[in-house]
């Protein structure tokens, strides 16, 4: 594959480069075809993206914004991505963040007296354990019973949906609100803001910590067994790792991670728990995982673009009037083209190297 | 008469039961028969949900329901063509496939709907005709259950045998079986694997389109955000419940059918004065799915596994 002289050829041997240029591809070829659908569906797509990325990026408060809604999606995927990696398809981080969110907004008003720290981090593990025994569930279906777990998982999502309605309307209902709400949080239990004057809060460095902690657990024992067990089980299993207990820790902590994303947008932004707050984030983290490569330092970079495009969608609603389910529909996009990254990579190559034949025998 | 399911009709219940049946005997079966083939479509809720808002649209427009249909059958087989694609050609992932086709077209149906009809009010479509037939409808309780109904639920009753009948008594149903248990095997007969993935994949597309279609045509009258519910899902699970046999598949859709109707019915009696709130009601059928599926059994040997053709 030679380009004007230059081999092109090497990116495919170079595999961090490779995985840049192709995921860059795939979110660039979503973003285009996404513009197609939103001018045929009547919308100008170059307004529509350009209110998306003044909405986004461009001021104090847009960056701040951006940074809640990054929040929850990076903790969210940062479980997705983990479970992934273990060959579990967890498409349960909807229904894990809900159950985060509960757990948070109730113990956020119910326990008074306590220090700030301490209420802080007491949220945290009950939300932790509320996600993660949430997951345990069709971890254990899956280990002992070898069920299915993309069923499950989707079952569990929309159970906890229900629960939630159940909870906001019946025993945590706000009587002090119209809207469908449970009291707000006490303010020892509240996440310190980030930068002041806006919403941004704490959050974003505890998913990062999370980034973290996950980055080193890939160099331990466990993470090894994990990308075995994930790579190839039955090789696992012989090579005599406890391929049910991999499973159960995986999910165990991919929920737990999950429901802290829940818990962020109550004891960090909402200060509350409203109904449908976290409608659809973790379907978002599962493309956010993809898009990262379920790498933890991907992953972040992947959830600060969606952070972004689902923040800058709201905007551009304001704005344009088109409906801020975009980000929802560009994210299922770009799930697509992701998967199609390595044979378009491949492809454009290939383009790239026939226009340079086509030019030369025009010359000569 | 009266029942003891709270002053309902018995045969109006039954009634009911066949309408909440329907949409999940469609998907299910184009499930079958995909999954027979070897191909993982978790994207049928998607196909549902893009039939159902293709059929509502154009009906509303058109104000001709039988383009509604078609319509509703159309839109979902294009993107069960674009799951063929990519899970078949390109053998990439189906289930990260299937999960990217129900977030896009969860996104793409919101957004057309929210374009195209806004979200303060939300039309109502004629309903599809319902067609009593004649002295088989008199039949007491089973004549209301069975014969009362539109055009599609009778189509769906001669679909349940036909696909029976095309995956065990024909020779390209052969294929498919084969295709699906040991793909290396069929491929050396001379079966073209390829194609009977891509043409599996796209029944299932038109079938479970369907069931999208009646499920806004037949028996909602209207469209909103995520209007499927996780129906699709549910037919997963009764594909694997139903052991990928059309007839066995049919008859627990039937029951979840039954279920449903059920549940709606204890909202409707418990929900308002005895005290139990309708969010447990709404739940039970997701808990019921969890529970059956323990009867699960051998799923085709080489169910979504991508075939790469040897050279």
């Amino acid at each position: 594959m030679e380009l004007g002289g230059l081999d092109l050829s090497f990116i495919l041997n170079k595999p961090l480069l490779k995985e840049l240029i192709s995921v860059i591809l795939a979110v660039l070829s979503s973003v285009m075809v996404g513009g197609v659908i939103f001018s045929v569906s009547g919308a100008d797509p170059l307004l529509a993206y350009s209110a998306l990325i003044t909405g986004a990026l461009i001021g104090k408060h847009q960056i701040a914004e951006t940074i809640v809604k990054t929040t929850p999606l990076l903790f969210a995927s940062l479980g997705v991505a983990l479970a992934f990696k273990s060959g579990l398809w967890n498409v349960g981080a909807e229904g894990q963040i809900v159950i985060g969110s509960l757990v948070a907004a109730w113990l956020g008003f119910s326990i008074m007296g306590l220090p700030t720290i301490i209420h802080i981090l007491l949220t945290m593990i009950f939300s932790f354990l509320g996600g993660a025994m949430w997951a345990l569930i069709p971890g254990i279906l899956k280990a002992k019973a070898n069920i299915n777990e993309v069923l499950t998982t989707l079952m569990m999502n929309y159970i906890a949906y229900w629960i939630s309605v159940y909870v906001i309307y019946w025993p945590l209902d706000d009587p002090l609100s119209y809207n469908p709400q449970t009291p707000h949080v006490l303010p020892s239990a509240m996440l310190p803001t980030l930068i002041p004057g806006t919403r941004a809060h704490a959050g974003i460095l505890l998913a990062i910590v999370g980034a973290i902690l996950l980055i080193i657990m890939k160099k331990s024992i466990f993470g090894y067994e994990i990308k075995v067990v994930g790579a190839n089980p039955a090789a696992a299993k012989s090579a005599g790792i406890n391929v049910p207990k991999i499973i159960l820790t995986t999910m165990v902590i991919s929920g737990g991670l999950a429901a802290l994303g829940g818990m962020t947008e109550v004891i960090g932004r909402d200060l509350c728990l409203k109904l449908d707050a976290t409608l659809g984030y973790g379907y978002l983290a599962v493309a956010i995982a993809l898009v990262g490569n379920l790498n933890p330092i991907g992953v972040i970079f992947s959830s600060l673009f969606f952070g972004a495009l689902v923040n800058g969608a709201d905007v551009a609603y304001r704005v344009t009037r088109i409906p801020a389910v975009v980000a929802q529909a560009v994210a299922g996009l770009t799930m697509l083209f992701v998967l199609m990254k390595g044979p378009m990579l491949r492809f454009i190559l290939k383009l790239l190297t026939w226009l340079k034949i086509g030019s030369r025998s025009g010359l000569s | 008469m009266t029942s003891p399911l709270g002053g309902l009709e018995v045969s109006l219940f039954l009634n009911s039961v066949m309408v909440l049946a329907t949409p999940l005997i469609l998907a299910a079966l184009g499930e079958t028969i995909s999954e027979r083939a070897g191909v993982l479509n978790i994207g049928v809720e998607g196909y549902m949900l893009m039939a159902a808002f293709a059929s509502y649209a154009i009906t509303y427009y058109t104000n001709n329901l039988w383009s509604g249909v078609l319509g509703g059958i159309l839109g979902a087989m294009l993107i069960s063509i674009l799951h063929a694609y990519l899970g078949v050609f390109l053998g990439t992932d189906q289930v990260v496939s299937g999960i990217g086709i129900n977030v896009f077209v969860l996104g793409i149906t919101s957004l057309w709907y929210r374009i195209i009809i806004g979200t303060r009010t939300t039309p109502a479509i004629p309903p599809l005709e319902i067609i009593e037939i004649p002295l088989l409808s008199q039949i007491p309780i089973i004549g209301s259950m069975l014969f009362k109904h539109n055009v599609l639920v009778y189509l769906t009753y001669g679909l349940i045998p036909l696909c029976w009948f095309f995956l065990f008594r024909t020779a390209l149903g052969l294929k498919v079986r084969a295709v699906g248990e040991n793909p290396l095997a069929a491929e050396a007969m001379g079966v073209r694997v390829h194609y009977v993935h891509f043409f599996c994949t796209i029944i299932c597309g038109a079938l479970a389109g369907l069931g999208g279609s009646f499920l806004t045509l037949g028996y909602l009258q209207l469209f909103f955000d995520n209007v499927t519910a996780g129906r699709g899902f549910i037919a997963l699970a009764l594909v694997i419940v139903g052991g990928w046999d059309p007839i066995k598949v049919s008859l627990m859709s039937l029951v979840f059918g039954g279920i449903n109707a059920l549940q709606a019915r204890f909202q409707a009696i418990f929900g308002t004065y005895r005290g139990i709130p309708y969010p447990f009601m709404l739940m039970l059928p997701y808990i019921i799915t969890l529970v059956i599926l323990f009867k699960a059994k051998n799923a085709p040997k080489a169910l979504a596994v991508p075939y790469k053709r040897k050279k």
